[in-house]
């Protein structure tokens, strides 16, 4: 098993001997393996992460970052450089768990709006003081559980357009959806999301 | 204009910000005010969420495996790093072989 520090180290060797992304690219284009190595040391960490944010499982993110990486090593030769490679690799790396998702037969957009409850979409009446507000008392930690505590359909919206910065229209053409699904499922998911945080935020006061 | 009005409207303006009523009742609604600014302020803290964790070692190994067995790289001896497949190696040499062929011939 290859140990962790030596793709690392190959990675990095690659860049400080004076070879740039770019040029890392073009070899890795003409199947320079090492090169290609590289690359996937640079970028496993933003592929995973969006990987397991969007799948909310371990087993699941990894090998979905493996087969992002192959489908990278077979088109790689396709890429043109009209967009930064990072941004051509993630939009990669979402197609692949889309694709994964789909075959799962996984709602990407949540049915959920359908069944749950009439007064979940009554208006909110939150009664109470002004300290009732999240700001300031969210950590890393606490949104990070709360988000892969969403639903798998509201989960993906948030991830895509909150954490991954895609644009409605760019997540509507991407999961089959009109602008305004994707902009009522992520409205939901930041609902949930604020429910949960307040949940925790509440627990965290009673333990004290 | 009432909180369910204004809520059922708000996926749709609370990027973009809403018109002259729906803002006025924004600012004159504690209970709007506080939703929107929390969903807000949620909206923030996820943009600063960095990827945080690599995946494990086994996921380089399983992408070597599957490019051996591709054929599109040779496997790695011990101590050593992944190397173009023969497929790949033999390309560069063709072409010099061309280029040898074409000089001899001028």
């Amino acid at each position: 098993m290859r140990p962790q520090k030596r793709t690392l180290t190959t990675a990095k060797k690659i860049l400080a001997s004076g070879i740039s992304e770019a040029e890392a690219i073009e070899r890795a284009k003409h199947g320079d393996p090492q090169c290609f190595e590289a690359l996937y040391g640079l970028h496993k960490r933003r592929v995973y992460s969006l990987c397991l944010r969007m799948t909310g499982n371990t087993a699941e993110a990894e090998d979905l970052t493996q087969e992002a990486f192959l489908q990278l090593y077979r088109k790689i030769a396709t890429f043109r450089g009209e967009s930064a490679f990072s941004t051509w690799l993630h939009r990669l790396a979402v197609n692949v768990v889309l694709m994964h998702l789909r075959k799962k037969g996984l709602p990407e957009v949540s049915l959920e709006e359908s069944m749950e409850p009439q007064q979940e979409d009554g208006p909110k009446k939150d009664i109470g003081a002004r300290d009732n507000v999240l700001a300031g008392s969210i950590d890393r930690v606490n949104l990070e559980r709360a988000i892969e505590s969403l639903p798998p359909g509201y989960r993906i919206i948030f991830v895509l357009h909150d954490i991954e910065g895609y644009e409605h229209n760019e997540i509507a053409e991407m999961m089959g959806c009109s602008i305004g699904n994707s902009k009522s499922q992520l409205h939901k998911a930041r609902m949930k999301l604020r429910d949960l945080l307040k949940i925790s935020r509440a627990e965290k006061a009673v333990r004290r | 204009m009432t909180c369910a009005e204004f809520q059922r409207v708000l996926p749709e303006i609370i990027e973009t910000g809403g018109n002259a009523e729906q803002e006025a009742h924004l600012k004159s609604c504690q209970v709007c005010s506080d939703l929107v600014a929390d969903l807000r302020y949620i909206a923030e803290a996820a943009k600063l969420l960095v990827p945080m964790e690599d995946p494990s070692p086994k996921v380089w190994d399983g992408i070597e495996r599957a490019l051996v067995k591709e054929g599109l790289v040779r496997p790695a001896g011990p101590g050593r790093r992944l190397l173009r497949s023969s497929a790949w190696g033999t390309v560069p040499w063709i072409r010099m072989m061309f280029f040898f062929i074409l000089v001899l011939a001028t």
